[in-house]
């Protein structure tokens, strides 16, 4: 089995459209996709999905206060860490639940037994297939909620387990390095970055090499974006080389990756030359299976 | 209008323009005469600080974590019980802490009936203040730590030491705490929109949460191509939330050039300088 995830450090580097036309590009089914951007999943606009399922997700809890039982003594208030509870016009307290991160333990402090802790629903998570016919994993989060990350690990779990023999899992990954990051690259194969070919491109993929370090896992590299700058493309094919990331191809900076974008078509229906390097990277990543 | 009034970049989808126009915004308010500080927030994958040159002084910055004293500890287990994230393990002669599941809150601290729970620090980034044509502040957080949210706040505390009018902020991708914790923070808000159907899709959340949260907003839609899309979404978002488009940047793939070339795009195009300067007049209208 193999699970390859695509990171990008920055985002907008186009990992999702590169990610898409990848997938499209596979021969056969047995390959399982998942959107593991749970804070803006984009992957279904280009590959298309029919929902299967919808089940709501719950990452965490919530705390509430009954008004009918709050006496207004403001113990919660002062305890709670962050900064999450408010005083209301009659008197009382109230728990916005936008910064409430699910510690439990404002109920500890009230005398009134006033405060109620409840499962929230962080998201839902769906089940579908793409265009494609393949299974596809994707998630929608709720705005401004916490626990991406066990959310992240939660839609990776369910696609292992639901498709045990499967061949091949492919995993768009959420920007950054941080906690969803972190539970995307936990469980994977193989890391393929899709590296933007601009400075900050560059000192985010930094990062994110070192962050994968401990990971066990197989690298490689996409570059988009080049011929901005000459100095910039020989600096990033020369962190690739140190860092032993094998470089599966270059993109030129090219506004038709943006017209491709906006026409939600897939970068090699748009640029057919491009057909060929798709074909290209799936032999490179499958030729030791 | 506060002072420093906070203005704060967003943009639900990554690599939208945030960085490119905060900067840019910063410089322009810069040239224009006015005291302004360039804050930016994006912990996990910080990039403003390449457009700026200077000297810069590193802090290193902790958040605390429980540290059971177990000479005190009665094994009344309030600690480990009340803790939602599971974070703290009271063993028969030890204790347990998970750095990556605690929050910091130390609420385990506030219950413990001994006063058996002390702080020890774990550091979680670094905090810079640099001395550029700009002064700037941010942070890089330090590999493997889970939340951005306490090293966000230093930065947020560090601008204080500054008298400047206007801080700019370049904000986190995404809608979850680290964009909350932003949106939050900022007294305005500019939504960089990446004007295809991913970068509208993905800012939706993020105007759902600034709306909540009452703030006032304008919005930029970048990479702009008029279309069916776009039209809608700069009809429906207004009337829905009163957010208005303020101003449209078509590709150009001479910002990307310059951008590429770490110069902030308005230093060489002067019709983008004067446009920047048009949006901040009208926030400051708005505001």
């Amino acid at each position: 089995m193999r699970e390859i995830v695509i990171l990008s450090g920055k985002g907008g580097t186009g990992k999702t459209t590169i990610t898409a036309s990848l997938i499209a590009s596979f021969i056969g089914e047995n390959i399982i996709t998942v959107d593991a951007d749970v804070d803006a999943p984009n992957l279904h606009i280009y590959t298309g999905i029919i929902k299967e399922k919808e089940e709501h997700f719950s990452g965490g809890i919530v705390a509430e206060i009954i008004p009918d039982k709050c006496t207004g003594c403001g113990k919660c208030y002062e305890f709670c860490s962050f900064g999450a509870i408010f005083p209301t016009e009659d008197g009382l307290y109230e728990v916005n639940p936008l910064f409430c991160e699910g510690c439990g333990m404002c109920p500890y402090v009230c005398d009134d037994e006033a405060i109620n802790i409840n499962d929230t629903s962080t998201g839902k998570i769906i089940t579908a297939k793409n265009n494609f016919g393949h299974r596809f994993y994707m998630a929608e989060l709720m705005p401004g909620k916490e626990n991406t990350g066990k959310m992240v690990t939660e839609i990776k779990k369910k696609a292992k387990e639901e498709n045990p023999d499967a061949q091949v899992f492919i995993v768009d990954g959420p920007p950054g390095i941080g906690c969803p990051v972190i539970a995307t690259l936990s469980g994977a194969t193989d890391l393929i970055i899709v590296a933007e070919s601009t400075p900050s491109g560059m000192a985010d993929v930094r990062r994110l090499v070192e962050l994968s370090e401990n990971f066990g896992l197989k690298k490689y590299i996409i570059i988009n974006k080049t011929g901005l700058s000459k100095e910039v493309d020989d600096e990033i094919v020369n962190l690739a080389n140190k860092n032993n990331l094998n470089i599966l191809t270059t993109f030129k900076f090219d506004k038709r990756f943006q017209n491709a974008a906006i026409r939600k078509a897939l970068i090699y229906d748009y640029m057919p030359e491009t057909k060929k390097i798709f074909d290209n990277i799936w032999k490179e990543l499958l030729k030791e299976v | 209008m506060n002072k420093p009034f906070k203005i704060a970049f967003v943009s639900g989808k990554g690599g939208a323009g945030k960085t490119m126009f905060a900067c840019s915004f910063a410089y322009v308010l810069k040239e224009k005469g006015k005291s302004v500080l360039l804050m930016d927030l994006d912990t996990e994958e910080p990039n403003s600080y390449l457009f700026f040159e200077g000297e810069e002084e590193k802090k290193e910055i902790t958040r605390p974590l429980p540290d059971v004293q177990m000479d005190k500890c009665i094994h009344c287990n309030i600690c480990s019980d009340a803790c939602g994230f599971n974070a703290i393990a009271i063993l028969p002669s030890s204790s347990m802490v998970f750095p990556d599941l605690c929050h910091s809150c130390m609420g385990c601290a506030k219950l413990c009936p001994t006063d058996a729970i002390a702080e020890k620090p774990h550091t979680t980034g670094f905090l810079y203040r640099r001395s550029a044509e700009i002064p700037l502040i941010y942070g890089k957080l330090q590999l493997g730590e889970a939340s951005s949210i306490p090293l966000m706040e230093e930065i947020e505390k560090a601008l204080s030491e500054y008298d400047v009018d206007i801080a700019v902020i370049d904000g986190p991708p995404g809608n979850a705490c680290p964009a909350v914790e932003t949106i939050n923070y900022a007294d305005y808000i500019i939504f960089v929109v990446d004007a295809t159907p991913a970068g509208i899709s993905d800012i939706q959340n993020t105007i759902e949460v600034a709306y909540q949260l009452n703030k006032k907003g304008k919005i930029i839609l970048n990479r702009y191509e008029e279309n069916d899309v776009t039209k809608k979404f700069e009809k429906d978002i207004k009337e829905k939330y009163g957010y208005e488009v303020i101003y449209k940047q078509s590709f150009d793939r001479k910002i990307a050039e310059l951008y590429a070339h770490k110069t902030i795009p308005v230093k060489q195009k002067e019709e983008l300088f004067e446009n920047i300067y048009k949006i901040y007049k009208q926030v400051e209208e708005n505001a």
